[in-house]
């Protein structure tokens, strides 16, 4: 199973490329250890308060999604239909359309369950399985549901 | 794995690249992010910093002096292999990217090792290793497109990209203006049949309104696929102003250029020591242990003493000419520095020489 940082605190940058609040940032095995600067509770045993916490990101451990298919959440939505999420750069030397954009699926915490919530804002970590998640991990665009 | 961290200053630790982005603030002082053990780290884009990037708040990707490269690729010393469009895709003002080895891998057509987006400026890349062993087309080691940009590029190697090592790709007809500061660097086997645009530092302007500005000196290319230059324009209309001396080659394209002499052209790439000859002596050119350092002094190596010393014309104030790809002081004084990323020059010992006097006492035994 993945653990998942996602964007908790949008940084106020209007870059295409910078994360916004609710992207998959990276995914790693359950197993791993984050630092200090990615979770929450590290921050806190390392220093004794959230003082200096930035809450820029949060943890969610999702049972029953792997790394790989967690990455491939991570993909930008090049067909974009709102401009302001698109970079548009040019065709390249085959013509093709080289472009940069947001993150395709991002996930919804405004409309997480409270208890979902207190945990993220208390601890910056959170436990789901895939079906729990899959109503609020969804397609920037469509609002479809993740796989 | 916990020792698969890197930290900042700060004292926070992060175990992914891009967390430690996503966290990334310069508005204060700069944000550096050290690789601190041998773990192939996964790419990032760097975009979207807290605060506004200067010459003196800038985020800053390093390794720690531990693991830092010894000049050739490997798996001993903090790297980054990734896949994408960008394996690093830098889209700040004034990032920094040092000491650190960039290899692409992937199977996708059109990648390069590091993008660097529209209207991104004074991005530093010092003391790199920036490789791929991919042979999809379109490869790049460095690549811009069609938009406004500046970077600086010094002591880093660059090869086996299959269009360019470094690809200034300004190829629409709008007002676009790049400027590329390349200083320092050995490009090699770049370019593959039927790439338009192979070389290793290509030049395309694709319309009137477009200008490239290359500043290059004491850089080595060789070995582009056959048929393409080791400098070369791919002009459709536009200016390239190619500025630069004490370049060397493997073709003639140099005095095409104008950016050296035509002593410089023409070398050839050899890993075996020469006593004489137009020739650019390395240290291993086989496919899979290339190692670009140049080999030794012999009288044939015509990158030893024949670059200029252009500490104190540093483009970027964060670079230091005095030293080459891992560190080592170049020679500034006699001859002259090495072309290239290295420099073959042994440091002086301090103080001199030490001359001790043996006193020899007579006495009176009588």
């Amino acid at each position: 199973m993945a653990v998942v940082l996602f964007c908790f605190k949008h940084k106020g940058t209007d870059e295409v490329e910078g994360h916004r609040r609710g992207d998959p940032i990276v995914a790693m095995r359950n197993n791993h250890i984050w630092g200090s600067g990615e979770d929450k509770r590290a921050h806190l045993a390392l220093h004794g308060n959230t003082d200096n916490w930035t809450d820029a990101t949060v943890l969610i451990k999702i049972t029953g999604m792997s790394v790989a298919r967690a990455t491939a959440l991570m993909n930008r939505d090049t067909r974009a239909a709102n401009i302001s999420d698109i970079e548009y750069e040019s065709p390249d030397a085959e013509d093709r359309v080289v472009q940069l954009a947001r993150k395709m699926w991002r996930v919804r915490f405004a409309e997480m369950p409270p208890a979902w919530k207190s945990a993220l804002n208390n601890i910056g970590y959170l436990e789901v399985t895939i079906d729990e998640i899959r109503p609020y991990f969804r397609h920037r665009r469509s609002e479809e549901v993740i796989a | 794995m916990a020792d698969q961290t890197f930290q900042i200053g700060t004292g926070e630790t992060y175990t992914t690249i891009a967390g430690w982005e996503a966290a990334s603030d310069v508005s204060t002082g700069f944000w550096k992010g050290e690789l601190k053990d041998t773990a192939a780290y996964g790419g990032v884009t760097i975009a979207g910093v807290t605060g506004t990037p200067s010459i003196s708040n800038y985020v800053w990707l390093s390794a720690t002096s531990g693991n830092k490269h010894s000049g050739l690729a490997g798996t001993t010393h903090a790297r980054i292999a990734a896949a994408g469009a960008g394996a690093v895709t830098i889209s700040d003002d004034f990032t920094r990217i040092d000491d650190i080895e960039i290899g692409l891998t992937g199977s996708n057509n059109s990648d390069e090792a590091i993008r660097i987006t529209a209207n991104t400026n004074n991005v530093l890349i010092s003391r790199c290793i920036i490789w791929t062993g991919t042979t999809q087309i379109d490869k790049d080691g460095i690549y811009t497109g069609n938009w406004d940009c500046s970077y600086s590029v010094d002591n880093s190697i660059i090869y086996g990209f299959t269009r360019g090592g470094i690809n200034a790709q300004s190829w629409q007809n709008s007002t676009r203006t790049q400027t590329v500061n390349i200083d320092y660097c050995t490009i090699v086997k770049c370019g593959s049949s039927g790439e338009v645009e192979s070389a290793g530092i290509t030049s395309r302007t694709g319309g009137t309104n477009v200008t490239n500005n290359i500043n290059v000196y004491n850089t080595g290319c060789f070995d582009t696929a056959s048929t393409y230059d080791d400098f070369a324009n791919y002009t459709e209309a536009g200016t390239t102003n190619w500025t630069g001396t004490h370049n060397a080659s493997s073709d003639a394209s140099l005095t095409s250029r104008g950016i050296a002499t035509s002593a410089q052209e023409s070398l050839t790439l050899t890993a075996t020591t020469q006593s004489s000859g137009s020739y650019f002596v390395v240290q291993n050119i086989g496919a899979g242990t290339e190692d670009y350092q140049l080999l030794d002094e012999a009288a044939g190596n015509l990158a030893i003493g024949n670059a200029t010393d252009r500490v104190g014309s540093e483009p970027d104030a964060r670079q230091d000419f005095s030293l080459d790809i891992v560190g080592n002081t170049r020679n500034t004084s006699s001859p002259s520095p090495d072309i290239g990323a290295s420099d073959i020059y042994t440091t002086p010992v301090s103080g001199g020489i030490e001359v001790f006097r043996r006193r020899i006492m007579m006495r009176n035994v009588a």
